[in-house]
């Protein structure tokens, strides 16, 4: 019953690297790749890397993190090359541009929600960046060292940013209700 | 809210103290948000389920050759790793990747077209030869398979129905390839064509019949596990022939106890088995005993020698369910003291405890770490093990019986007079089978995911098994 390199998959508790790492890392790449099926085929190849790779699992998890997101933004990178999309951009930028790109598809889906239409309406009237904090925090369940990560930001920053957004939400929100 | 008020970053607890929030708005808004993205959350968690099975997949494959995957690249871990290590592992990363999606799709055009082809003149040979004398006639008149024309039956049709039995229907098991279903009640065991009931064989535990609480089939499908309450142990036999290879008896199982056996509260005389499970390589049993006697414990062994490998115990009362995860790495075990246990197998620890619903079931997601189980009696719960974490619920009474769709969409659970599918991310209904019976107990999905098999009974006390079809969901 014992299965090699379980560190990747299946090892103690909480402690897995896909568990840990994969959640942003897709966040991240569906939002640079703006298609789910990209998205998810660019973060099985940072795991097959790692795979690839094998003792990840024996360096500490700053390291491995590293190590995943040097991977992922190289993938990206790679995509966009092969997509010639934005040619010679930065990927910072891409990182701060891009979510009109990939915001089709959150979008669709939450237009689709007439009971929430009001508010999703009131969510696409925010700042890109409060948005960003949002489709993250709800449409992802990041945390904010994990968002950090994706939208070269400090965690703290991104706390006033998610405050900043609800407040604006329930004013807005409420005002349309009545 | 003015930003010179706050520190540059302020804690979770600041944020909270913000003035002037009113608890219930915001807790609306956030309500509302949740509920709002709970829809784009599960298919961001379906796309890491998906690419996690992937991954285990390449895993497995990749195991077989590790060592000569260890290329000096290895040592490259910091910053970005060479093109060349990169290219070797992203076939589509190449230049000119559009140019060859261009010539795969040619390829795929070509072959179907030659599949519709092929397909035509097969059912024109087969119509020329029903008409011309044949040689080869007991090929072709054999009954009409579903030509490709005719559309699947729609989801809960139901396309066989058991002859009445006058017993309860207390489980089911598919075998692996999907062709055969074998079903116990308090008396026997049979088996039988999945889709038709034809070919049925008959066991009789113990050699003169009991109730078999539990079935497993070895995954290569060459052998059946038998647990019933009246008997000397685990029965394994040959699903095609109905014969007995081998039982595991409770004096093996309690070897590990020392004394215990003597005071073996016997249901019938014998101690009996209350839930069985073989592992997802076929390697290892995991099976619980019927009795307080055997120590509430789940016993891992090896079905090919009958040797004990281990056990787990943290259970205080009998167990009703055990389950294998799909990397066969973790058990998890359920049972009337109203807990839902999850083990390490390798190093016997309980990693994972829940308050669940006293004698009830539990499964794991077919690819992942999650499992399902009925917290009470009117709620499932799904709970990612490593994380620690309930993903989703779903309100419905529960009758003790559940399954996991193979592709890991959907969760089957027997409540009250139906069987209800619900999608295990979002806990959202999404379809439900009322023609069971008055009281459903017992369901299986079919290897392929198209069926279920569910038993109910109605108040004359006839009971039936019906294959119905459970597939596409919404």
């Amino acid at each position: 019953m014992q299965q090699p390199d379980r560190a990747l998959l299946a090892d103690a508790p909480g402690t897995t690297l896909y568990e840990s790492f994969a959640p942003a890392i897709f966040a991240y790449l569906l939002k640079q790749t703006a298609s789910r099926e990209d998205a998810e085929d660019l973060l099985l190849e940072v795991f097959l890397a790692a795979l690839e790779r094998g003792n990840l699992a024996h360096i500490d998890e700053a390291k491995q993190g590293g190590w995943l997101w040097g991977v992922a933004r190289h993938k990206a990178a790679d995509y966009f090359r092969q997509r010639r999309r934005f040619p010679h951009v930065d990927l910072g930028l891409v990182t701060e541009t891009a979510s009109d790109a990939e915001g089709t598809e959150p979008e669709q889906m939450l237009m689709q929600q007439e009971e929430f239409a009001q508010l999703a309406d009131a969510i696409k009237r925010l700042p890109t960046q409060q948005q960003d904090v949002i489709h993250l925090r709800f449409g992802h369940d990041l945390s904010y060292d994990e968002m950090a990560t994706i939208l070269h930001k400090r965690a703290g920053a991104l706390r006033m940013l998610l405050s900043r957004a609800l407040r604006a939400l329930r004013g807005k929100y409420q005002r349309t209700e009545q | 809210m003015s930003e010179a008020q706050f520190p540059p970053q302020p804690s979770d607890e600041q944020t909270r103290q913000l003035p002037p929030v009113n608890a219930s708005e915001e807790a609306e808004v956030l309500g509302d948000l949740r509920r709002l993205y709970q829809p784009l959350l599960g298919r961001n968690v379906r796309s890491l389920q998906r690419v996690r099975a992937r991954l285990a997949e390449q895993e497995a494959r990749a195991s077989n050759k590790a060592d000569a995957l260890q290329s000096p690249h290895a040592t490259e871990w910091h910053g970005h790793p060479k093109e060349k290590f990169m290219r070797s592992i992203v076939p589509h990363s190449e230049p000119g990747g559009a140019w060859r999606r261009g010539i795969t799709t040619l390829a795929a055009v070509v072959v179907l077209v030659f599949l519709v082809g092929s397909m035509i003149a097969v059912f024109t040979l087969v119509r020329s030869g029903k008409n011309g004398p044949s040689t080869t006639g007991s090929s072709i008149t054999n009954k009409p398979t579903p030509s490709p024309s005719t559309p699947p039956p729609a989801l809960g049709t139901t396309v066989y129905t058991s002859p009445v039995s006058g017993d309860d229907f207390y489980a089911f098991a598919w075998s692996p390839d999907g062709k055969r279903v074998a079903s116990s009640t308090r008396s026997q065991v049979q088996i039988w064509d999945a889709t038709t009931g034809k070919h049925p064989l008959t066991y009789m535990p113990n050699g003169q019949g009991g109730s078999v609480l539990t079935l497993s089939w070895s995954p290569d499908g060459t052998k059946l596990a038998v647990g019933a309450v009246s008997s000397d142990g685990l029965e394994i036999i040959d699903p095609t022939t109905g014969k007995l290879i081998r039982v595991f008896n409770q004096s093996v199982a309690s070897q590990e106890q020392g004394p215990g056996l003597s005071a073996a509260v016997s249901f019938n005389g014998g101690a009996g088995v209350a839930a069985t499970a073989w592992s997802p390589n076929g390697k290892l049993m995991a099976t619980a005993f019927f009795g307080s006697a055997y120590g509430n414990k789940v016993v891992i062994w090896n079905p090919a020698t009958g040797a004990v490998v281990s056990s787990l115990s943290g259970q205080n009362g009998m167990i009703s369910s055990v389950a294998w995860s799909a990397d066969g790495a973790y058990v998890a075990a359920t049972g009337y003291s109203g807990t839902v246990q999850v083990w390490n197998v390798s190093t016997r620890k309980v990693i994972f405890t829940k308050t669940a619903q006293a004698g009830g079931s539990v499964a794991w997601s077919p690819s992942g770490l999650q499992i399902v189980f009925a917290s009470d009696a009117n709620t499932f719960q799904v709970w990612d093990v490593p994380t620690q974490k309930l993903i989703t619920n779903y309100l419905a009474p529960s009758n003790a019986a559940l399954g996991w769709s193979p592709d890991g969409r959907a969760i089957a659970v027997a409540s009250g007079t139906d069987v209800i599918l619900w999608n295990a991310v979002t806990g959202k209904l999404m379809y439900t089978y009322t023609k069971t019976g008055n009281n459903v107990r017992s369901l299986a999905w079919s290897p392929d995911g198209k069926y279920i098999v569910s038993g109910g009974n109605n108040e004359a006390g006839n009971n039936y098994a019906r294959v119905w079809v459970a597939a596409p969901l919404p």
